[in-house]
């Protein structure tokens, strides 16, 4: 029999192939919704402002006289070389909203799925171990009411209870207004930031304004992947080998937490890998409702402003970020599980 | 069925030629991108057979022998990779579905598990009965029911009134099984192929649906494919047998000659390893080791040859047989006289590349000769052990042992010995005969 | 009879099917929703719970203009403005906004709009991804292969940005409103009803009755209509209603960034949530408060819908309804065993395991007695169904919950049934072990065949070294026949022959007095099975075991057991050693058993009528009465007690009862119905 590294290193090659069709699919995606509409892009964002003339002018320059089967190819050169374009209404590059807003997303998250996966998982195993208990209803309860409540919506309560009423924690933004003026970007993400110039005093300001944000969303997803991990947690723990486990007269905890458990992370992984969709959505209307500076808000401000080649931009690195998810998790799975190296 | 009759004269109502099913294997992204072959699954690699009218001919092999796959081809369920399939003289492999549908009408299928070949969103009426509104035969609703009651009856599923309105879910095992024919033989098939039909029923159940069976078989004149791995009720119910391993035909014959005599090593193996409700009679300790290999890499030369007692030079030795004796004697040692022969050997890895050449690298810290001396001892404790009859020389060179295996040959079928009519064998023990 | 003479082939064109008459549709809905109505408990509630809220909210949609008091956006009735921002009175049940809207009205238009949308989407997506998943699960090949990278592709993107983004291109050129956001929803779903119901296609596939409607003939088509999607149809509500549940929230989110919905068209609750957002930081809490309850409302209903759906549909999920039912005490006779050694390994005495069930307890295993010796292999036989499997978990304590035991298990000096689980735990493995039947499951995925090794051994002896450990392993591995050399390789490098062997050295690595072996052959190959027969053999010589070899192959007992057991509907009808049994059976149901077993040797064919009985109700007196040749009177009077018809061979029937126990009136024989087809097994 071959060695099992041997085989998962193939499989690591053969998984990074794979990437190319899908990354491909989606731009071609992105680059079709966004041709979409009628008209062009530069018509639709500038129309009222511009002369015919200088309408005209602008499109040849930015490539919309071509045929576009052309345009497509001149998309896709883009993106390869990194160039995402520059807006039409205030002229930045795309790139550089990404880098600059994209830190912020990624702080929030990165915090929401810490938050989603510190409650969803435990209480989703617990309820499966003890199902159709009185812990159980209860865990399935919160799991369904708690994504029940769209994401802004807690926000929304979350605002009038700890910020309004109480007045502990603040409302909106990633730092105060002081706190931002005294930070160095390296990374964009502030708490980084602080931490690489030793500005440990800033921390908690930064710390409470992220509370909020990333429990709001952290929590709609933790119940999403409490119903999914007590599913799999209550179809391993019927397995043939816990059955088996119990007759050797393993302690019950060895067969739940090495046997049940581990098996069933292999499809949990898999699912709340799944969940990355969610929490970019989610990401969105939680910048907009607690005034984040993620890209997310910056989506919907392009969106009013009609501005097609940002809003083309923003939306092609959520595709590279959601084909980087699913490699991540492929990946994580081949490593837990020796069956899927082959 | 007290007397067999003698229906080797008969016309041959189904003829299958040299047929082959190989399904290849997808292999992975990376292979399939840079054109390897990827290799296939060889489930039924040159099975020639021909079916009398009016005979039961079974098809015996225990997993992996391809004897499903091949009952699904004649079917045309699956495709056939090369050979031919012929009824009544007309070919009848590589049609088209729409030319092979009318076909149907005249080959039938019964399944193994009662419990899955009922269609659970159908009622009884509707599932005996479809068949009857795909090929046309009946129009109306009433005709249909008349149909199917008649057919209900036949099978014995009376009074037919209880069970036309009931879904599978409501019947058992045996009454399942009763439905199934029933369907399988309303349109009048001239040929049923019965694929285990009473392996998942119990003993007590077993011997109705086999008296059924063959009382359909006189009262319709059927001609029975009985496709089992147990050999009991095949030497019950069949008329000749054909015995499978790893997608061909080993023997084939009488039943009443193959089960007397049998010939072929494996044929010997499978009586004797069956457990007699007899406690004088005892399995013998001495039968075949190993399993049934893997049909996408199989055994050079004869299939059998790593488990037969009796196998020698011409056989299709290779290089797993060399890892396979040596992890089997390694099981029987004690820690230290592992650890000591692990240290003259090298990585085995190496031999699971199936050919008639064998390289075994010698470990670190030991010698060509060290190996050599090893392979002679393992000679001497196990002198009849038949795989050293496969070896043509060994000779060593720096870091291991080369060892050249007898040329492999594949055994084909051969007609052997005095019954009329004969025996077939695949079995080169057996070439020597006048044949 | 439509059987035309071999040789013809008609020529008729294949008919359209007859519409089934209307009897038969009922019929088929009725069993399609035949496991709903039998749930109970848990499943029940939730979906009960679920419907009656989405119902609600149904109706609050459907009626909107009779129950809401004021239009959607509408500020003055009466020629009187509504005051602004006004907090919950008589006259505004939830208050007014900061435009003076009555939030109430809002609230209940709001429904009208979702649960349009919703309704529009989930038929729309429904329409497209589910014959999309039908072909593509069913054909398979290159366009299946397209399909589904073009599915997952959009599935994996977050569905409220492709939303957003159709929306908005919609919005652009056709206007908002309930259609544009509908088709902004579907294009998201459609992924989802393809994935599940491909994935369903995939398994339905494979099973026989698919097989079986193509070998009939049948098109392409129908065997996607009938065999396929019939059966598949099952997953599509789960699904349904989880994604309406989903697609609430998606059309929510939409509004609250301003897109897809014109606020001049209809009333939305996610709209209302984001104006409610700037009011709350002034301190207004209801605008945006009762909005948000009924999301959260309207979504926790579907999603109960989906649950309970799911709960009582997937077979995976599906629970049986084992409560604990208390056993009568001991009415039975006393029954006696033939004394086998003066030390029997295990002795049990007067064993019931018994489950219940909604309708009753179905007394599985019903007052069973026997002994084995050391170094003794006894064989336990019988048919499905008889409790023999049953009683193997029984005496090592493995039942699901909800059963319950009764009697004496004597073993190491202790009563098994008596013994409380932390301390069976410890006897099992070193003093007792168990093969199971199939090989293939259990061993865990994951982890190495040292690992379980291990794992067992350090559980059991906490102070063993690793040597030890290695040690004691290779050496029970090398006894079933695994090279040291595999000795790190994961379950799934094993075939099935090889993971039995590997589970009986785990079972005898400890070197346990008692192992129990159920029907450790029955899914290996013939000579797969004699190997595995052999090392059971073995296991008397080399390991002292004692072994219970629970099997239905009666050529297995004569091959490996000393003595057998014939079991019959949850009690042991015969007894004894296996030469004296297989020459001379006593009882009717052995020897009827015997006559019926197809073996090499068989001239004739035999079968016994009628079926195995029901063990929540057995036949009064003797179990096997109804079925006997040669029952009498007093077999359906009284149960049989046991007769040691010759040392050491045991049987319970009144026919071989002494003479002075059956009155003369008892020993008529019994007149009983035929047993007919319809009851056969």
């Amino acid at each position: 029999m071959s060695s099992s590294t041997g085989s998962l290193r193939r499989y690591i090659l053969t998984r990074l192939v794979l990437v190319l069709p899908m990354v491909l699919i989606l731009l071609t995606l992105v680059f079709m919704l966004m041709r979409v509409a009628p008209g062009n892009p530069i018509l639709a964002a500038l129309g009222g402002h511009l002369s015919p003339a200088q309408l005209a002018a602008r499109e040849r320059a930015a490539g919309y006289d071509k045929p576009l089967i052309v345009q497509y190819f001149e998309y896709l050169r883009q993106v390869f070389t990194g160039n995402l374009g520059t807006t039409i209404t205030d002229h930045r590059a795309v790139t550089q909203i990404i880098a600059q807003n994209g830190a912020a997303t990624l702080e929030l998250t990165s915090a929401a799925m810490v938050v989603a996966i510190v409650v969803g998982i435990p209480l989703g195993m617990l309820a499966g171990r003890m199902r159709d208990t009185w812990v159980d209803a209860s865990a399935r309860i919160f799991g369904i009411v708690i994504y029940a409540a769209p994401v802004f919506f807690l926000g929304l309560l979350a605002q009038l209870l700890f910020g309004h009423i109480l007045n502990w924690l603040p409302t909106s933004s990633e730092a105060s207004v002081i706190v931002q003026a005294t930070l160095t970007p390296h990374t964009n993400i502030p708490i980084i930031d602080a931490m690489i110039d030793g500005q440990w005093g800033d921390l908690p300001d930064l710390f409470a304004h992220l509370i909020l944000p990333a429990c709001t969303l952290g929590l709609v997803i933790s119940g999403v992947v409490l119903r999914l991990v007590r599913v799999n947690v209550i179809q391993t723990m019927k397995g043939d080998y816990i059955e088996a486990a119990r007759a050797r007269g393993l302690k019950e905890r060895s067969v739940v937490v090495r046997h049940a458990f581990r098996n069933a992370l292999v499809p949990i992984i898999t699912v709340t890998g799944l969940q990355a969709a969610l929490l970019l959505s989610g990401a969105v209307l939680t910048e907009e409702t607690f005034n984040w500076p993620g890209i997310g808000s910056e989506l919907i401000y392009y969106l009013d402003a009609r501005d097609y080649i940002a809003v083309q931009g923003i939306i092609t690195v959520f595709a590279l970020a959601v084909v980087a998810i699913s490699l991540i998790i492929d990946l994580l799975n081949a490593w837990i599980d020796p069956r899927v190296r082959y | 069925m007290p007397t067999k009759p003698d229906l080797s004269h008969a016309p041959v109502l189904l003829e299958v030629a040299d047929v082959k099913v190989h399904f290849p294997l997808r292999g992975n992204f990376l292979q399939r991108m840079l054109g390897h072959d990827t290799g296939s699954v060889k489930a039924v690699d040159g099975v020639s057979f021909q079916l009398h009218r009016g005979e039961v001919l079974g098809l015996v092999g225990e997993s992996g022998s391809g004897k499903t796959t091949l009952s699904r081809a004649v079917l045309s369920l699956v495709n056939v990779t090369d050979g031919s399939i012929s009824l009544d003289g007309e070919k009848i492999s590589g049609l088209s579905e729409r030319h092979f549908r009318p076909l149907r009408k005249r080959m039938q299928l019964i399944f193994q598990d009662p419990h899955a070949s009922l269609n659970p969103a159908m009622t009884i009426l509707d599932a005996v009965g479809h068949p009857l509104r795909i090929h046309g035969i009946a129009r109306d609703d009433r005709q249909v029911k008349k149909l199917v009651g008649e057919a209900l009856e036949r099978v014995g599923l009376v009074p037919v009134d209880r069970f036309l309105r009931k879904y599978p879910s409501d019947l058992s095992g045996g009454q399942k099984q009763r439905a199934v024919l029933a369907r399988a033989i309303i349109l009048g098939p001239e040929l049923v192929i019965a694929d285990e039909p009473v392996s998942m029923l119990d003993m007590s159940v077993r011997a109705k649906v086999l008296q059924l069976m063959d009382g359909l078989k006189s009262d319709l004149g059927l001609t029975y494919l009985y496709v089992t791995h147990d050999l009991a009720t095949a030497r019950y119910f069949c008329d000749r047998i054909a015995i499978m391993y790893l997608g061909r035909i080993v023997e084939i014959g009488s039943a009443a000659d193959v089960y007397a005599h049998p010939r072929h090593p494996y044929t010997k193996a499978l009586l004797e390893a069956i457990p007699e409700p007899d406690p004088r009679h005892h399995v013998p300790r001495d039968l075949p080791r190993g399993e049934v290999p893997d049909a996408a890499v199989p055994p050079l030369g004869c299939s059998f040859h790593p488990r037969c007692p009796r196998a020698f030079a011409a056989c299709g030795w290779e290089s797993r047989d060399l890892r396979a004796l040596l992890e089997d004697r390694w099981a029987k040692l004690g820690p230290a006289e592992f650890a000591r022969e692990r240290a003259i050997i090298g990585s085995l890895d190496g031999l699971d590349v199936p050919s008639s050449e064998a390289f075994l690298p010698c470990a670190p810290g030991s010698n060509a000769a060290g190996v050599a001396a090893l392979l002679e001892e393992h000679r001497q404790a196990s002198p009849d052990e038949p795989f050293w009859r496969g070896i043509a020389a060994t000779e060593e060179r720096p870091g291991g042992v080369d060892i050249r295996f007898h040329a492999a040959t594949d055994p084909r079928l051969h007609p052997v010995g005095d019954d009329d009519p004969r025996v077939e064998v695949a079995c080169h023990l057996y070439e020597t005969e006048p044949g | 009879m439509a059987m035309t003479t071999p040789g013809t082939v008609t020529t008729r064109p294949i008919v359209d099917e007859p519409r089934e008459n209307s009897a038969g549709r009922m019929r088929g809905i009725h069993h399609a929703i035949a496991p709903l109505l039998a749930s109970r408990g848990l499943p029940r509630w939730i979906f009960l719970s679920g419907a009656a809220i989405t119902l609600l909210f149904v109706v609050l949609a459907v009626f909107a203009p009779q129950i809401a008091p004021y239009g959607f956006n509408q500020f003055v009735a009466h020629g009187v403005r509504f005051p602004q921002q006004a907090a919950p009175s008589a006259t505004h049940w939830m208050g007014t906004t900061v435009v003076s809207e009555d939030v109430y009205s809002r609230v209940i238009w709001g429904a009208r709009t979702s649960i349009e949308v919703v309704m529009l989407a989930l038929v729309f997506s429904v329409a497209i991804g589910v014959p999309m998943g039908l072909v593509s699960g069913y054909f398979g090949g290159w366009l299946d292969r397209v399909l589904v990278l073009f599915n997952d592709s959009i599935f994996a993107f977050p569905y409220l940005l492709l939303a957003i983004v159709i929306a908005f291109l919609l919005q652009n050129s056709v206007g908002g409103g309930v259609f544009t956001a509908a088709i902004a929803i579907t294009v998201v779903y459609i992924p989802q009803y393809f994935r599940v119901v491909r994935n369903s296609v995939l398994s339905v596939r494979e099973e026989s009755y698919v097989e079986a409607g193509r070998a009939l003939g049948a098109r392409p088509r129908t065997v996607i209509r009938r065999y396929v999607f019939a059966n598949v149809i099952q997953s599509v509500p789960v699904v349904a209603s989880l994604n309406a549940a989903d697609a609430i929230l998606t059309l929510a989110g939409l509004s609250f960034l301003g897109i897809g919905m014109d606020p001049s068209a209809a009333a939305e609750w996610g709209y209302d949530i984001s104006r409610g957002i700037a009011d709350a930081q002034a301190g207004f809490w209801w605008t945006g408060l009762f909005p948000g309850l009924a999301i959260i409302l309207l979504v926790t209903g579907l999603t109960l819908v989906g649950e309970g759906l799911n709960d009582n549909y997937n077979p995976l999920m599906r629970r049986r309804n084992h409560r604990s039912y208390a056993m009568p005490g001991g009415q039975r006779a006393a029954t006696t065993t033939a004394v086998v050694a003066a030390n029997p390994v295990v002795r049990v005495r007067d064993l019931r395991v018994w489950y219940g069930t909604d309708r009753g307890p179905v007394r599985a295993v019903d007052g069973v007695s026997f002994e084995i010796a050391e170094r003794e292999t006894l064989g336990l036989v019988g048919e499905s169904g008889c409790g023999k499997s049953t009683l193997g978990r029984g005496i090592l304590g493995l039942l699901p919950s909800g059963a319950t035991r009764d009697g004496v298990v004597d073993f190491a000096g202790r009563n098994l049934v008596e013994t409380s689980q932390a301390e069976m735990r410890k006897l099992r493995g070193p003093q007792i072990g168990l093969v199971f039947q199939e090989p293939m499951t259990r061993l865990d995925p994951l982890m190495r065949i040292s690992d379980h090794f291990a794992e067992a051994l350090r559980t059991h002896e906490p102070n063993i070294s690793d040597e030890e450990v290695r040690r004691r392993s290779l050496e029970a591995l090398g006894g079933v026949g695994i090279p040291p050399t595999r000795f790190r390789n994961y379950p799934y490098e094993f075939s099935g022959g090889m993971r039995q062997r590997i589970m009986i050295a785990l079972a005898l690595v400890f070197r346990p007095k008692f192992v129990i072996a159920d029907e450790p052959t029955t899914a290996l190959d013939v000579l797969v099975e004699a190997q595995i027969l052999s090392i059971i053999a073995d296991l008397k010589q080399n390991f002292d075991t004692s072994l219970l070899l629970i099997t239905h192959n009666l050529g297995i007992v004569a091959e490996s057991c000393d003595r057998v057991a014939v079991m019959y509907a949850g009690r042991i009808v015969e007894q004894g050693a296996v030469e004296d049994i297989f020459s001379r059976p006593e009882h009717p149901y052995t020897q009827e058993l015997m006559r019926s077993t197809i073996s090499l040797s068989t001239r004739e064919l035999h079968f016994i009528p009628g079926a195995p009985p029901d063990l929540v109700e057995p036949p009064s007196g003797c179990r096997f009465h109804p079925r006997c040749p040669s029952a009498m009177q007093i077999c359906r009077d009284s149960e049989p007690f046991g007769t040691e018809v010759r040392p050491g061979h045991l049987a319970e029937c009144w026919l071989r009862a002494p003479s002075g126990a059956v009155p003369d009136e008892g020993r008529v024989p019994l007149e009983r119905e035929e047993i007919g087809v319809a009851d056969e097994a």
